[in-house]
């Protein structure tokens, strides 16, 4: 089970450096992602889902980051225990991301094409470096011909679905609608075929519409490129749309964990049942929301107990004192609550 | 629908705007590029009622929320309030308590130097012949109807999360009990256990003041859980509109059929978003497709919808639609 993962978090602590004290963004989390699986990270901002996403390729900035304590186990190597030169053989290559604004990820003064030819060669260098040669399948990856370059980048324009690829490769960023740059950015990211994508908040800044075709590439994209992917995202509709399995974040932890099918039918986290109340369905003549109450802690001074005691309508004495483990409820679904002990 | 005097009725409005410089060679390009932010809207709001505006971004939603509180100016149309015409308000103190807006971005709307209180009691100045402690006290009752209690008072912006900041915009809002409050993308800035709460504040306001609501949203749960009626914009028109109930529900206009079927549900067992068939993006305003906005697009389109325009046709009691072939939407 645990070697099947593509990639296992365990019992991983960040923290943020600050006047004010540490702010511990991420708290103790474990998590495992297996091949061809969509896992979604969900939670409100500040809950620490982004900073979890960036350090499972490298790239928080050290200071004010520090790792307090874990391990990320990639394909069995311990990413953390990897000098910066070792961990660059990585990103990009076994271990991709997109961000959440296409536009200030891409280069405004260089084409398309360009963009993405650059993406192509300087990861297959990285690849050809690294030791990892026998997953040598894609052919994106092998040696650069020259007269190939042109091939290549229509091949990733073709990837996404991006129409008329042989003009787009000639356009600048600002001639690409915002669906059609974050197309862009997940060829880039999956032109090396990477075992891991890890996507921030990809749809965040796109319409609905947009939004809903964006998706749906990244779902049909994952069998044929062969890989698995964290999706990053505060929206857990969208989540409940693709995900395979959920992960419930607050405050820098994992509250709830489950298949999408048992969490989004049995709840058992009080404040993912808040959540799942929290989004608007049918009209006021129907039934009033139920806001969670309060707003998400500061960081910097967590309270002893659990941290969502203050808000939680289920607070007991105990909830103030010790903090409740992530425990095994039923099957794969995990959940830290003194409810369901 | 046209009897009785209308809060606010808007008449095939149009507003464009100049982009010539950018884009016009000298010489070459004679004509003015414009964006046509919106084009020929005509839409209203009644006493008491919510009414949603619909659509994605660069559909000209903002832009029509701007061009009734008199933001941008309008290049023809008419916008009447209680029947007069608005610029007849234009330099009268009244117009502070007839319209005010409520903007997206809760942070850069305050004003960072200015503690909670004067930032409240502020429209009131001039309005009325309330004295300072006057305007003070009105504006401690409207902070305390929106869920802030006295010890926010003397706090300044960036004391406050962003739920609490978006408080103190509806309250700078309401504080001159307006008839009608525009909220542009109120909650969209928000987490969505704070939007839960901001959501049922307006409707608690709306019933304590009296309120008329026109939301500008692009967010179909949202409308559905606030609004009367809904209004969906596309391209500078509007394309279909009717109760909320019914046009969410059953949507008859092909892009709002494609719309809600684009809005993730929050139900695994039921994946639309995966099934979703629509293809291409919004249209550029500057030069938009000629005969209906929406038809590269469409699943429906024929040849007449690339060269003839269709008009909002009524296709049952308060329900209209622009759509050439809008028998061939209807659920079988």
């Amino acid at each position: 089970m645990e070697n099947k993962s593509v990639l296992n978090v365990s019992e991983l602590s960040i923290a943020y450096e600050s006047k004010r004290g540490d702010v511990r963004a991420v708290d103790n989390v474990s998590m495992s992602i297996r091949p061809h699986e969509l896992v979604s990270a969900v939670g409100e901002s500040g809950c620490g889902k982004t900073t979890l996403g960036l350090s499972l390729i490298g790239l928080l900035p050290r200071p004010p980051a520090k790792y307090l304590s874990g391990e990320i186990n990639f394909k069995g190597m311990n990413l953390l225990s990897l000098a910066p030169d070792e961990l660059r053989l990585y990103r990009g290559t076994e271990i991709a991301m997109i961000f959440q604004e296409p536009m200030t990820s891409l280069n405004p003064v260089f084409k398309i094409g360009d963009q993405i030819q650059e993406a192509i060669k300087l990861r297959s260098s990285r690849r050809k470096r690294s030791e990892t040669e026998e997953r040598d399948k894609s052919p994106l990856a092998s040696r650069i011909e020259k007269s190939d370059r042109r091939k290549q980048i229509i091949d990733v324009l073709n990837l996404v679905r991006i129409p008329d690829p042989e003009r787009m490769a000639d356009r600048y960023p600002f001639e690409l609608s915002g669906g059609m740059r974050q197309r862009v950015m997940i060829g880039m990211a999956l032109a090396q075929k990477p075992s891991l994508l890890i996507a921030d908040e990809p749809t965040t800044a796109l319409d609905v519409t947009t939004q809903a075709q964006v998706l749906k590439l990244m779902r049909g994209l994952m069998e044929e490129v062969d890989t698995s992917i964290l999706l990053i995202t505060h929206d857990l509709a969208v989540a409940s749309q693709i995900a395979d399995r959920i992960a419930v974040m607050y405050a820098g932890q994992i509250v709830e964990e489950g298949d999408v099918l048992d969490l989004f039918s049995h709840p058992l986290h009080p404040y993912t049942r808040g959540l799942l109340a929290c989004i608007p369905s049918g009209s006021k003549e129907g039934m009033r929301l139920k806001p969670i109450q309060g707003s998400a802690p500061d960081l910097r001074s967590i309270p002893a107990g659990c941290k969502f005691a203050p808000r939680c309508p289920h607070m007991t004495k105990k909830c103030e004192i010790a903090k409740p483990e992530l425990i095994v409820k039923e099957g794969s679904h995990r959940v830290a609550c003194y409810l369901h002990e | 629908m046209s009897e009785g005097l209308r809060l606010l009725q808007v008449e095939n409005l149009v507003v464009y705007f100049d982009v010539g410089g950018t884009f016009s060679v000298p010489l070459v390009t004679k004509r003015t590029t414009y964006v046509k932010a919106v084009d020929g809207v005509s839409m209203d709001v009644g006493v008491g009622e919510t009414v949603a505006v619909v659509g994605e971004s660069g559909c000209g939603k903002s832009t029509l929320a701007r061009a009734v509180l008199g933001l941008v100016e309008s290049k023809r149309g008419s916008i009447r309030i209680r029947g007069q015409d608005r610029a007849a308000f234009k330099h009268s103190k009244d117009r502070f308590r007839i319209i005010q807006m409520v903007f997206q971005d809760p942070d850069s709307s305050l004003d960072p130097t200015m503690k909670v209180k004067d930032t409240v009691s502020e429209p009131l100045v001039g309005l009325s012949s309330m004295n300072r402690t006057g305007r003070e006290k009105k504006a401690v009752e409207v902070l305390n109807a929106v869920g802030l209690d006295d010890e926010f008072l003397d706090r300044l912006p960036r004391q406050l999360s962003g739920g609490q900041k978006q408080r103190v915009n509806i309250a700078r809002a309401i504080v001159t009990e307006p008839s009608l409050v525009i909220l542009d993308e109120p909650t969209s800035a928000l987490d969505a256990s704070v939007q839960a709460q901001i959501l049922n504040l307006l409707l608690d306001l709306q019933e304590k003041y009296s309120l008329s609501y026109l939301i500008i949203t692009h967010n179909i749960s949202v409308a559905e859980y606030l609004s009367d009626r809904t209004y969906v914009m596309y391209a500078g028109k509007i394309l279909e509109h009717g109760p909320t109930n019914a046009v969410i529900n059953e949507p008859r206009h092909p892009y709002t059929i494609a719309l809600i079927a684009s809005a993730p549900v929050p139900d695994p067992k039921e994946r639309n978003l995966l099934k979703v068939e629509i293809v291409g993006e919004v249209p550029s305003v500057i030069n938009p497709p000629p005969g209906c906005r929406f038809h590269p697009r469409c699943p429906y389109a024929e040849q007449k919808c690339s060269n003839q325009e269709p008009i909002l046709d009524p296709i049952s009691p308060e329900r209209f639609a622009a759509c050439h072939f809008i028998g061939k939407t209807a659920k079988t």
